[in-house]
């Protein structure tokens, strides 16, 4: 086995690994450069040394959309991970018409954000929406979700919680069906209850998959930036909540300041990076592979 | 086996979230089959009144429907399809193979994902200028290709299957070509689904990257299109869902038929 | 068996891809003729089929220039320039706005038309009409020609007038005659104006009440008393008189969604909603815009520049000049209402105010003579951004029109500094 060994991993590893060097690895030594320099895309770059990076720690927006972003991903995820493993094990059982299912749980994810915003702003409007109405039923007073600063981000992460949940329990989904059979009927002949099949064989059987889950939501939420854009567009608190890509894409292609915006992208980069490593330390932990 | 009341629990909590997911897709359908003066104002009555497929005539005789359409299909196909080879490949490699740095090239592939496209696409856009591939196919689908988080997703999977059926395999004198054809890929045939999917859906739907490589009818896809209909003052409603519609239904087909892979499953009837 | 399906279908649409996808480049080819490229964010979506009829006009009259037009939705317009001006390969010719052109003719990436322009016999600065010729100009030099001006009117449901007994609005009105009467009108749902709250509405209305945002020297002048009037006007409007929809009581839906639908009797909006409104179910009229102490009116100007780089300074030279001036053009542009041509031709006023809706057509021409473009100042999008944000923070009463125009003096003065 030896001999093929070395073949194997070049036939099969680096091809994938060449393109990315070539396309994301080059493209992001290249931005690292970039952020060391003033550049409004016009003509050459300006090396500036470290005055991006000063600038950006003594801007208070850059704190003000660090602290959103990490409320967004407080609130989203464990929200979206319970309740995207809830549908996973909902669709994945034998009922007749499942398939049918499963198709309607994933339409919110290929519908498209302009449908979704027109929609949801209506869903969430003060007065007439449905959200509020819910809430009022139960004695409260519903607030005035996209047009005060403070509920916002809350607002932002029902929407995407509603968008993103079909496609995470494809993920989950996918696990599930990896699971043998076997250990359920096992345990069942043993006398386990549901509750102990799954917290003994589900979950542990299922962590790679949750552990994948959990990584991709968090790197793609630190980037959250399409829910944000769009569902506070015309709305007076466009501007007034900003998270780290919203800050980013306005500084590259609204202000021109590309310097700046690929700094504040390799923050957050490192930032994202530190949290994958400590998830990726923690994964001996609870994560099992066979 | 499920107890009456169970199944009867299931499907209540089926078709209330089915419902909750559904609105606003089923808000774009009856958009894009009325006149666009009954979009503020849906009563039924108004709806059952003003049914009209003009928007999609519309889509078809004034814009290059057709074109676009093409050219967002040929780009994610051979995007999805590059990616299915590439990921499993690699992937297979971090799961089963043991070399040298393996953790630290993986930890680079992990990184790969983790920087806004904004900082990357200008650098990107330069190098493909460089090739010459600017408003060719091949710009087009080329950098997409290379994506680690269809190499991430297929390790998990092959990384739970369980060793025996590789041992096995050993033992019989299988080499890792054999092993990876006969073994893993039917094993993962569900991780192999969901990876179809997601690039699938990624492909179709990028629309950054297209913005900046596409400059002419033959290479402008879907998203590019639907931001186009977008007027700068005014939003034909209709037109716009009617487009956005036909733009779904490729992902709903790479989904329902992806999906048969998810319920086959794994059949871990043991040894072979 | 899978992998040779998968490998096939890669194969041939590969093939397929590649054949087809070879794109066409500017240059010469073996017979003599020049392609150029030509890039647009106006022409679509509702005017592609008058964008196709202007190129075959050009290239009749021009034979040896094919034109190759790319339409580009505005909002990403400028994304994919700066994106190919930071990698030289801005097409030949392009649409810009006025708003930006400073930022591009001061960089350096467009190319100087004044020799062409002087040179050129059939070519003279008069058939352009009124200054419009020196609206692309930068330090002395010409980089480009207006190719189109719009502006922003009054427009109002006269039907809702009639119903509620009020006179038409006059030429002479004042913001208090707009308060009275749109305070008569909103009733029963309806919102009696609207205009928006922006940055882009406040240098205008700032304006009308004799004041501005900068000074000629690009100075803020953001926070002064004229100003802080103006804005308080503007945020009186929604949260002291209701007589226009905040954003909630709109709820997603744009104004022009309800001038049609005669949820709001009196809107400010541009001259391109004419053929917006044209199958309105209602009577509607337009009026010049009320000011306070002055009458001002938005003007916007699009013009046509040619990159720098291009190989084909010539050819992009005649594209300008066509689009800019030629008659038949201009006739295209006025039968779809595509804005007005910046042609010097009496016939254009002619044959634009003789077209049936709105019955006071000739509104529009004269707004411009009380016109305000567009203030040109550096780093105009941070600008605009940083106003925005205090204008917001006033609308959801977060701050008073004081506070906000102090603060937003503050950070453009930091931004400008």
């Amino acid at each position: 086995m030896y001999r093929s060994k070395k073949k194997i991993i070049i036939t099969f590893l680096l091809p994938s690994l060449l393109g990315l060097l070539i396309f994301k690895v080059g493209a992001m030594v290249y931005s690292l450069y970039i952020s060391f320099t003033e550049w409004n895309l016009f003509g050459d770059p300006q090396f500036v040394g470290l005055q991006n990076y000063i600038e950006i720690f003594q801007d208070d927006r850059f704190y003000e959309a660090l602290k959103n972003t990490i409320l967004f991903i407080v609130g989203y995820l464990p929200i979206v991970v319970v309740l995207s493993l809830g549908i996973a094990l909902l669709l994945n059982s034998k009922v007749k018409g499942v398939n049918a299912f499963r198709g309607l749980f994933f339409l919110p994810v290929i519908t498209s954000w302009v449908a979704v915003s027109m929609i949801w702003k209506g869903l969430l409007n003060p007065e007439f929406g449905v959200i509020n109405s819910i809430i009022e039923a139960f004695g409260g007073t519903g607030p005035a979700w996209l047009q005060n600063p403070v509920f916002v981000i809350p607002a932002v992460i029902m929407v995407s919680v509603w968008k993103d949940v079909g496609f995470l329990s494809i993920i989950f989904l996918g696990g599930l069906q990896g699971i043998s059979q076997e250990y359920y009927e096992a345990s069942r002949i043993d006398g386990a209850n549901k509750w102990h099949q799954f917290k003994s064989i589900t979950l542990p059987l299922l962590s790679p998959t949750t552990f994948y889950a959990l990584i991709i939501t968090i790197i793609n939420s630190f980037q959250v930036f399409d829910q944000i854009w769009i569902m506070t567009s015309g709305e007076p608190t466009a501007d007034l909540v900003p998270v780290m890509v919203t800050e980013i894409y306005k500084n590259s292609f609204q202000y021109q300041k590309m310097g700046y915006a690929t700094a504040l992208s390799w923050i957050l980069f490192l930032i994202i990076i530190a949290v994958t490593i400590f998830q990726n330390i923690m994964q001996k932990k609870w994560v099992h592979y066979e | 086996m499920k107890t009456g009341k169970k199944k009867w629990l299931i499907y209540l909590l089926l078709v209330l979230g089915a419902i909750v997911m559904i609105i606003p897709f089923g808000w774009m359908v009856i958009v894009a089959f009325t006149k666009p003066d009954i979009t503020y104002q849906m009563t039924i009555e108004n709806i059952l009144n003003s049914l009209s497929l003009n928007s999609f005539k519309t889509l078809f005789t004034e814009y290059s429907m057709v074109r676009y359409a093409l050219n967002s299909i040929i780009v994610s196909v051979i995007s999805t399809a590059g990616q299915i080879l590439l990921c499993a490949m690699s992937g297979f490699v971090f799961a089963r193979i043991d070399f040298k740095h393996k953790e630290k090239i993986f930890i680079l592939y992990l990184a790969t994902m983790m920087i806004p496209v904004q900082a990357t696409v200008i650098p990107q856009y330069i190098l493909i200028n460089k090739m010459g591939l600017v408003n060719t196919y091949v710009g087009l689908f080329l950098p997409g290709i290379f994506n680690a988080f269809g190499t991430f997703l297929m390790r998990q999977y092959f990384m739970s299957i369980p060793k025996a059926l590789e041992e096995a395999a050993c033992l019989d004198g299988a080499g890792y070509i054999r092993i990876f054809f006969q073994i893993m890929l039917p094993l993962a045939k569900t991780g192999l689904a969901v990876l179809a999917v997601t690039s699938f859906m990624g492909a179709w739907n990028d629309f950054l990257w297209p913005l900046l490589v596409s400059s002419d009818d033959l290479h402008t896809t879907l998203p590019l299109f639907l931001s186009q209909l977008q007027g700068r003052w005014y939003v034909d409603w209709s037109v716009l869902m009617a487009a956005t519609l036909i733009s779904v239904i490729p992902i709903l087909i790479v989904y329902l038929f992806a999906q048969k892979y998810f319920i086959e499953g794994v059949q871990n009837t043991g040894i072979k | 068996m899978k992998k040779k399906l998968i490998a096939g279908i890669l194969g041939v649409t590969m093939i397929a891809g590649m054949i087809t996808g070879c794109g066409g480049g500017s240059g010469e080819s073996s017979d003599g003729t020049t392609t150029i490229k030509y890039a647009t964010y106006s022409a679509g979506p509702d005017h592609l089929e008058d964008m196709d009829a202007m190129i075959a006009e050009f290239e009749k009259q021009n034979p040896d220039i094919k034109v190759e037009v790319e339409v580009i939705g505005y909002d990403d317009y400028f994304t994919k320039l700066q994106t190919q001006a930071s990698s030289n390969t801005l097409p030949d010719v392009f649409e810009m706005n006025y708003e930006n052109f400073n930022t591009y003719a001061g960089n350096g990436v467009l190319l100087d038309l004044t020799e062409m322009a002087e040179s050129d016999e059939d070519f003279s600065p008069d058939m352009l009409t009124g200054n419009t010729y020196e609206y692309f100009q930068n330090d002395g030099k010409l980089y480009g020609l207006t190719e189109k001006v719009s502006d922003v009117v009054l427009y109002y449901n006269k039907d809702m007038f009639d119903a509620a007994g009020l006179e038409y609005p006059q030429a002479d009105w004042t913001w208090d005659d707009l308060l009275t009467a749109a305070q008569a009108l909103t009733k029963d749902g309806v919102y009696g104006f609207y205009a928006p709250v922006t940055y882009n509405e406040l240098y205008k209305v700032v304006a009308q009440n004799g004041g501005a945002l900068f000074d000629e020297d690009g100075n803020p002048t953001i926070d002064s008393a004229e100003n802080v009037e103006a804005l308080q006007w503007m945020l009186d409007k929604m949260l002291e008189y209701h007589i226009q929809p905040t954003s909630e009581e709109m709820s997603g839906k744009t104004p022009e969604d309800m001038f049609k639908n005669s949820e709001i009797a009196m809107e400010v909006t541009g001259s391109w909603m004419v053929t917006t409104f044209a199958d309105a179910p209602f009577e509607w009229d337009i009026a010049l815009e009320p000011g306070n102490t002055d009458q001002v009116h938005h003007v916007f100007a699009d013009g046509i520049v040619a990159s720098a780089n291009t190989k084909n300074a010539e050819a992009a030279w005649k594209l300008i000049k066509f689009l800019s001036t030629d008659a038949t053009a201009a006739k295209i542009r006025l039968d779809s209402s595509w804005d007005l041509p910046a042609t010097n031709d009496e016939s254009v006023q002619e044959q634009y105010t003789s077209q049936e809706k709105p019955e006071h057509r000739e509104v529009i021409f004269e707004a411009m003579e009380s016109g305000i473009m567009p203030p040109m100042v550096d780093h105009y999008a941070e600008v605009q951004n940083a106003i925005n944000e205090e204008l917001n923070r006033a609308v959801i009463g977060q701050q008073s029109a004081e506070e906000a125009l102090k603060a937003a003096q503050e950070e453009v003065t930091n931004i400008l500094k």
